[in-house]
């Protein structure tokens, strides 16, 4: 048996394609030479990674792009033989590029996968940080506890409920302000916004009802005129908040 | 006959000074300041909180022997300076008891304590804090807000008052947040200070001269943006300034 002919037997003992006649030849010769054991073991260890790699399923460009760069090379070994391909012969060196490109591919994978693990760590550790901070007694640890909100990329559910229910209920108003600030990046939120809107009808801190009424009026959505022509029409409302509803009104 | 009846009116005066001042035992704890017309808060290295009051109309109201000043709100002045202070479940309270407005006070504060403030009504007049390095928090409508050598942290904001600030370092412990709503805010700090700032001012315009992310930090410039975050030094607390009709300064000392 030569080099090549071993490592193909050696794939084959692997992948458990062999008669069990090539299965006690290969043994014997793998258990009898220290060589061919080294060889067999790091193939082992190979196709052990690649069975505990996760699955990850390249773009259909990739894909594409790979299957046409495959059909090339296979034209070029049938014509000539490529500088890349020499000293391997037989079909194995289209599995060899393949167990190449399926462990690099993988590895992007596991990179991948190591990313999203350590920002789902990380927004996780902003969450727990904010949910601690905002129940503390301090005004301005509470106000920190908002501004983690600023570093993480997007408001899941929980954060979200957690702000409104903090700009709905907070003592202070300049806490309710920050939370304000927060939520004013969601304004896409139908949720966030039917809260503002509620809070701005039955809020009586006039500097609450302006910044919600300046937040709302970014969105530039029309659905709002209404809820400040009610601002306009009730008696009890200070002037300065009836001022920045009508100011909303013909910005809208 | 001349030195009696000076020593006899300075006496008179001691007394009367004495009695234009009050003092609180706390040395930590929450301060809250409510409706109290033309306040200076002052940081100070003592072990009280002091309330004095100055340019107080010193005519005695003869009629009023006898009587305590009583509020609209029911609270009496048990201070003898036109206050009332009492207890709340998580703060000490001062509460505004005469209606004269000519009353001044200036109130000192141990530097452990924090103090909250909060006025809505015209009368209120410019409010001071100066020296201060427990938190500080404002909740105001008309007042202006001056803030001289003071570090954080700080919450304050006011309807229609201007804010302007001058720090003397940026407490790094919690975040530091100055909002108006009509009014400028105008912000000093030291070149040496660290701060994530996060500037805002919907129909205002932003100026600094301080190296932020641009080029030419030696001038003044406009920022066209809306919202603006950037570092400072490297970044440090969280530092909000925010007017939503005027416009926002942020200068180096």
């Amino acid at each position: 048996m030569n080099k090549e002919h071993i490592s193909n037997q050696i794939i084959r003992l692997i992948k458990g394609d062999l008669s069990p006649q090539e299965t006690s030849e290969i043994l014997s010769l793998i258990e009898g030479n220290p060589e061919v054991e080294s060889e067999y073991e790091a193939y082992c260890d190979l196709m052990e990674k690649l069975k505990n790699t996760p699955v990850y399923n390249p773009s259909d460009h990739t894909v594409v792009k790979f299957n046409a760069w495959l059909q090339t090379q296979i034209k070029l070994t049938e014509n000539e033989k490529s500088p890349v391909l020499i000293g391997i012969g037989g079909k194995w060196w289209k599995y060899t590029i393949a167990a190449s490109i399926v462990l690099i591919v993988s590895l992007f994978g596991v990179d991948s996968l190591f990313m999203n693990k350590s920002s789902t760590r990380q927004f996780r550790a902003q969450k727990d940080t904010l949910i601690q901070l905002v129940s503390t007694e301090n005004t301005t640890s509470r106000i920190k506890g908002i501004n983690q909100s600023y570093e993480m990329q997007s408001l899941d559910d929980e954060v979200r409920d957690v702000l409104l229910k903090i700009l709905e209920t907070d003592k202070s108003t300049n806490v309710r302000l920050a939370a304000l600030n927060a939520l004013s990046n969601d304004l896409a939120d139908e949720k966030v916004k039917n809260v503002l809107i509620r809070i701005l009808q039955k809020d009586s801190e006039p500097i609450i009802q302006i910044s919600i009424i300046n937040t709302l009026v970014q969105i530039k959505d029309s659905r709002i005129k209404g809820s400040l022509q009610e601002l306009l029409d009730r008696d009890q409302v200070p002037a300065d908040v009836k001022d920045e509803a009508f100011l909303g009104i013909t910005r809208l | 006959m001349k030195y009696l009846l000076f020593i006899t009116l300075a006496c008179l005066a001691t007394v009367s000074f004495a009695q234009k001042e009050y003092t609180i035992d706390m040395t930590s704890g929450k301060l809250k300041i409510s409706e109290v017309n033309e306040v200076t808060i002052e940081g100070h290295s003592g072990s009280n909180v002091i309330i004095e009051i100055k340019g107080y109309d010193q005519r005695e109201n003869e009629r009023a022997q006898g009587l305590k000043l009583i509020s609209p709100s029911g609270l009496t002045d048990n201070t003898g300076i036109g206050l009332y202070v009492g207890k709340e479940a998580d703060a000490t309270i001062i509460r505004t008891v005469s209606l004269r407005s000519d009353n001044h006070y200036v109130i000192k504060v141990p530097k452990a304590v924090s103090v909250y403030y909060e006025h809505t009504t015209h009368e209120g007049d410019d409010l001071h804090i100066r020296n201060t390095t427990g938190e500080v928090e404002v909740s105001a409508r008309f007042n202006s807000v001056i803030l001289e050598n003071v570090s954080g942290p700080m919450a304050i904001n006011t309807v229609h008052g201007d804010i302007d600030a001058t720090f003397n370092a940026i407490d790094q412990s919690n975040s530091i947040s100055l909002t108006s709503i009509h009014g400028h805010v105008d912000v000093t700090i030291p070149t040496q200070a660290k701060a994530n700032f996060h500037l805002a001012s919907e129909w205002g315009e932003m100026y600094t001269d301080l190296d932020l992310t641009y080029d030419n930090p030696g001038e003044m410039k406009s920022l066209s943006k809306k919202k603006i975050d950037a570092k400072y030094n490297g970044g440090g607390v969280d530092f909000s300034i925010k007017s939503n009709h005027s416009d926002i300064y942020l200068r180096k000392k």
